[in-house]
């Protein structure tokens, strides 16, 4: 039974790393998305010992997003802009508002300012409208379209930010209303920027062997597991 | 089945788009007016293995929940317009726009726009680019003109031996105002979409439009060792998003393997 029991827990130990190797690379795919934000699987310790509970093992995996800022790239366009320290830009989609570090925007034929993949960027005051000949996005946000203020953009942080979800598009969401939003004070915008993932190659490469390496360490225990079941049922029984 | 292996195999595809964008910028290194484009990405969408904030099955809440990614989509290819490097050339119909702006070329059914301002005239005297469509506005140069001079400003006059005036005229330029929405439609043209807004029309030197420089050519804007370096960052984000297919097909094999 204990045996059993043994390889039961090295399977969901393979399976953490499973779980795991899908995080990594997701990341390693997103090495060139603007905006991007590493995520990162864990499970929290302690639940292992003791309770003969198999569940107990997997029970709680978890995700962290990291927040860390990615390198900033210069493209040259009006309405790529990104974001200094930490922060999002608002945007309004289908589903409620979302959050986003990626600040590479364009318009509508309307003059509307959204993101690349068509959600409406908001502003302190709604969406932003740009009808003009020039538009220039300053060090605070504001968008000036021929001089004139137009709005200026809806940049937040978040109390707890370990609490927003990722909707996919570069979009983070706040679903339970529980991250704690707030309209972030003295924003600093560079226009003409963009930032760029935050993924690490080397981390990256190095958690993939990380995994990798226990997860064959796991594979071995179960071998040598049904090794000893093996002999135990062969020898036994012959004595 | 792993899902990094569908998750890496995205990701192998969008370098390799990537790449398609950078060879394209390095074969336009010498193409006149080029500018350069960045293909962007985005994350795709995620699974959700337990949610944040969800009661677990002792009744407690979960503080943080699982979801894990998909991988990478492509999402958009935009046009940088920033200003190229000027050549000097010795020919009377070479203009090069400092600053923002486009010159309009007469496609027949509309309009199309172009950095590339090599001109040449054709046999009735009208100012063409080199693939023969006509300037907007048009510009009629005499069969007697010596002289052909062009200000900052676009004003342009074409005199005889003796500096008589024989015609004269502005050239207008166009400006969006998100050029980066431009579609290029290729031959240095660019057509105007949805996302780029409707073309405004000035000109040059009002309005935030450039001004024009006789005599030179603006080049590509393509810069080889950015050029360079974004290939071998591609490469190399390729390369090991094929090191995870690899892992999560080694790790399948072990699991293969478990079974004697």
């Amino acid at each position: 039974m204990s045996m059993i029991y043994g390889l039961a827990s090295m399977a969901k130990e393979s399976i953490k790393q499973i779980h795991q190797l899908d995080a990594s690379t997701h990341n390693v795919a997103n090495i060139n998305t603007p905006g991007f934000k590493a995520e990162r699987v864990f499970f929290p310790e302690g639940t292992t010992g003791g309770s003969a509970s198999e569940t107990a093992i997997v029970r709680n995996p978890s995700f962290r997003i990291d927040y860390s800022p990615g390198l900033v790239q210069q493209t040259g366009n009006h309405l790529d802009v990104a974001l200094r320290g930490e922060g999002f830009f608002a945007v309004e989609t289908k589903n409620g508002n979302a959050y986003t570090r990626n600040g590479s925007f364009t318009v509508t034929p309307d003059g509307e300012l959204i993101t690349q993949s068509g959600d409406y960027v908001l502003g302190a005051s709604g969406r932003i409208i740009i009808t003009g000949r020039d538009v220039h996005i300053d060090e605070r946000g504001t968008v000036r379209v021929d001089g004139d203020s137009v709005g200026t953009l809806r940049i937040v942080e978040f109390e707890n930010p370990d609490m927003l979800s990722n909707l996919g598009n570069g979009l983070l969401g706040d679903p339970g209303n529980s991250a704690g939003l707030a309209d972030k004070e003295d924003p600093e915008v560079h226009s003409g920027c963009i930032e760029l993932s935050n993924v690490q190659a080397i981390q990256a490469m190095v958690d993939m062997i990380k995994i990798h390496r226990s997860f064959e360490t796991y594979q071995k225990v179960m071998q040598t597991l049904q090794e000893q079941e093996k002999l135990s049922t062969t020898r036994i029984g012959k004595v | 089945m792993i899902r990094a292996l569908w998750t890496a195999a995205t990701g192998m595809e969008a370098q390799q788009i990537n790449q398609d964008v950078i060879a394209n910028n390095l074969a336009n290194i010498n193409t006149i007016g080029f500018k350069k484009s960045r293909a962007d990405f985005q994350d795709l969408m995620y699974q959700i293995y337990s949610k944040t904030g969800a009661e677990t099955s002792e009744g407690n809440q979960l503080p943080i929940g699982m979801e894990i990614g998909m991988g990478v989509k492509p999402m958009a290819t935009q046009k940088l317009f920033t200003q190229g490097d000027y050549q000097q050339t010795e020919n009377d119909f070479d203009w090069a726009i400092e600053g923002e702006g486009f010159f309009q070329i007469d496609m027949g059914d509309r309009t199309a726009y172009t950095r590339a301002g090599s001109f040449r005239i054709d046999k009735n005297g009208y100012l063409c680019n080199t693939e023969g469509l006509k300037l907007i506005p048009e510009v009629t140069v005499p069969e007697e003109t010596v002289h052909f001079t062009l200000d900052k400003g676009g004003t342009w006059t074409a005199a005889d031996e003796l500096g008589n005036t024989l015609a004269s005229g502005r050239v207008e330029m166009a400006k969006f105002i998100n050029p980066a929405g431009l579609t290029s439609i290729g031959r240095n043209l660019y057509d105007a979409t949805e996302g780029s807004g409707d073309a405004v029309t000035g000109y040059p030197g009002e309005d935030g439009l450039g001004t024009i420089s006789q005599h030179f050519l603006e080049m590509s804007n393509v810069n080889v060792v950015d050029e360079m370096v974004k290939m071998i960052v591609g490469q190399r984000a390729y390369e090991i998003n094929s090191k995870a297919i690899q892992t999560a097909d080694n790790m399948l094999q072990m699991i293969n393997n478990l079974k004697r």
